[in-house]
């Protein structure tokens, strides 16, 4: 009987001292499983199959936040017609930029593709002034934001600070040695031509070469004459394949393929849980991989 | 040596004009975000001649940024049209603070908000002109709260409440200057309070749930007339985005309630409803419909109100849509107003998130 009292007193307990986590994306929210293990209660806002530039605002996520001791997010204006309404509404004050529970990934990593001052127009379409904002993509970028989220884990929960460098180191270890036998699987120099510039980051760490985009400028979607141009291109330049991510309509690709039948469409994921077997960064790092290799 | 010293001087300025830019654009970092919505209208009415044809419907110019480490500040101006003037002159340009407010960003748990600010009551009077759903604002907020929406100043106090889903407590203490609603005191605030729910179905479908409530009651000196001002609402809204293609399908279907009961030097009684539905057919294109019936609970010998509407929208990004709208207004007039509307309506600079 005392025993069953005393585990009702510390199963609550138990519970409380996990870190709650709350994630914009499920690439961050892999990574801090991966380094917050059984010590941390993970929830990624925006889900895998979804395009994190166009979430809502949805009170429920201030809901979630309001009750988060964390708060995980990219940055880089990737999540700014969302996520500063939720923060705010969760009248949460250590979420806010700056404060102990929020992490920006954005600001612990090189940023690609960030635009020069004088392309600083929306009529370039959907520019991000601080520079691509997809830079988990990138293992190597995800790693530089595993060692900032260790910190920040540590320094809200210093008990388990150890265990947390522990998990960290790991993972550092295990994903360079993947990206060192995935190298091996790609052949040299191979070119692709994507929808958006979303994979930039991956396809710098793998030195894979995207010729161009399927969209003349970010967020607007193919025009004809770009798409003319783009088999010119595809042709002269004997590009192979042509990567799709799945949020992303393939019906201009496809008339690409009825030109150029030899070329292969890849509908790929490009978020943790983006399809099923997708279940973790590495999973969707070797994904990818395979896509090309096929 | 003389070109020595030319070419030493020009690129002694060039450099120090260069800091100068540099230094001027890290300052600027200071500078509000500036955000403004330019809203172009064509209309042309069976009834109402004197506003037909070609007009700038409003202009809103929006002002937001963080104070100091404990508040933040938004300003919002309306600038439009004025029909017919005081002055004589026609369609003469006013602009006006839609909202100018400071809120707390500091405090845990607690939003203290004081300032100018539309009144937390109902769902659609704390949409700004850009972001209502209709080209118009509803017959029953015009029925309610004039032709603009109810902003007074006040304070407002809000926070969640500790339940298992996303509920929101807002109260609120306003001067009452809308004449609409109220009578002119410079004595007696009107008490606003509001609860409001949203409930997941899901992760695609969402319901939102609200109550809304505004009492007011002052006793003029000298006079044994006491005005009276009670106001009721609630709101029901479903909404629904597949997790899966929501870029290219959505449908919202929302419902709100309004009932006045004013007492005193002005009696009214009415109340209304508004319900409208919007599918969202492909990726750049939405549809709209809405039924407004005004005449609940009303004094007798006030007419109903019947409001059909349809509209249809291209909306190629975030920063601008074209929208075309039909509505056929049944107040009880001899003819019903049938009008046809369209709208360009576009946003530049700053463009914070619109609320869900």
């Amino acid at each position: 009987m005392k025993f069953l009292i005393l585990l009702f007193v510390l199963l609550p307990t138990l519970a409380f001292s996990k870190v709650k986590v709350i994630t914009t994306t499920t690439n961050l929210a892999s990574l801090a499983r991966a380094i917050g293990q059984d010590m941390v209660e993970v929830e990624s806002l925006c889900k895998g199959h979804q395009d994190p530039h166009f979430l809502e605002a949805k009170p429920s996520y201030t809901f979630k936040l309001s009750r988060a001791d964390l708060l995980i997010s990219v940055g880089a204006d990737l999540e700014i017609g969302w996520l500063p309404l939720i923060i705010r509404g969760s009248r949460n004050p250590k979420l806010r930029e700056g404060g102990n529970g929020s992490l920006i990934a954005a600001k612990h990593v090189q940023m690609l593709e960030v635009p020069k001052e004088d392309e600083l127009s929306r009529s370039e379409g959907d520019v991000h002034p601080e520079g691509n904002p997809h830079l988990m993509l990138g293992p190597s970028r995800a790693i530089a934001v595993g060692k900032a989220l260790v910190a920040k884990l540590s320094a809200i929960d210093s008990e388990n600070a150890a265990r947390y460098n522990e998990n960290f180191l790991r993972f550092e270890k295990d994903l360079t040695k993947l990206i060192e036998d995935l190298k091996k699987k790609l052949p040299k120099g191979l070119k692709v031509i994507s929808y958006h510039e979303t994979l930039t980051y991956f396809y710098h760490d793998f030195g894979i070469n995207n010729v161009d985009v399927l969209e003349p400028k970010p967020g607007i979607p193919p025009s004809a004459s770009h798409i003319l141009s783009l088999i010119k291109k595809i042709k002269a330049e004997g590009i192979k394949y042509i990567v799709v991510e799945n949020y992303f309509d393939d019906t201009v690709a496809k008339r690409i393929k009825k030109e150029i039948p030899e070329v292969k469409i890849l509908r790929v994921p490009v978020a943790v849980e983006g399809t099923k077997e997708v279940k973790g960064l590495f999973d969707l790092y070797k994904h990818l991989i395979k896509g090309l290799t096929n | 040596m003389k070109t020595m010293i030319f070419i030493l001087s020009v690129l002694l300025t060039t450099q120090t004009f260069a800091q100068g830019l540099s230094q001027s654009s890290r300052g600027n970092k200071f500078n509000p975000d500036i955000g403004v919505n330019v809203l172009s209208l064509f209309k042309n009415s069976a009834v109402d001649s004197e506003e037909d044809g070609l007009s700038l419907q409003e202009v809103e110019l929006q002002f937001s940024s963080d104070v100091d480490a404990y508040f933040r500040a938004e300003v919002m101006l309306g600038l439009h049209q004025e029909h017919g003037t005081e002055s004589g002159h026609q369609h003469e340009y006013k602009i006006e603070p839609e909202e100018a407010f400071i809120e707390t960003i500091s405090i845990p748990g607690l939003t203290v908000k004081v300032g100018k600010f539309y009144v937390g009551f109902g769902k659609y009077n704390a949409f700004h002109s850009h972001a209502l759903p209709f080209i118009y604002k509803g017959k029953l907020q015009e029925t309610m709260f004039g032709e603009e929406n109810l902003s007074e100043s006040g304070i407002s106090f809000s926070s969640l409440v500790p339940l298992g889903w996303f509920s929101e407590v807002t109260a609120q203490i306003v001067q009452p200057t809308n004449d609409t609603l109220f009578v002119d005191s410079h004595h007696q605030p009107a008490y606003v309070l509001k609860w409001k729910n949203l409930w997941e179905l899901g992760d695609s479908s969402t319901l939102e749930w609200g109550a809304s409530g505004l009492l007011f009651s002052a006793h003029d000196h000298g006079s044994s007339v006491e005005d009276k001002t009670n106001l009721l609402g609630t709101d029901l809204t479903f909404k629904w985005r597949p997790t899966e293609g929501g870029k290219k399908a959505s449908f919202i279907w929302s419902n709100e309630f309004i009932h006045i009961d004013r007492a005193g030097s002005n009696t009214t009684k009415n109340g209304g409803l508004t319900s409208f539905m919007r599918y969202q057919f492909a990726e750049r294109w939405h549809a709209g419909a809405q039924y407004e019936y005004i005449g609940f609970g009303k004094n007798e010998g006030t007419k109903d109100t019947n409001t059909y509407t349809g509209l249809l929208a291209y909306v190629p990004t975030e920063f601008s849509q074209i929208r075309g709208q039909y509505d056929s207004i049944h107040d009880g007039s001899k003819k019903p107003e049938k009008r046809v509307s369209l709208q360009f309506n576009i946003s530049i600079g700053a463009h914070p998130a619109h609320q869900y």
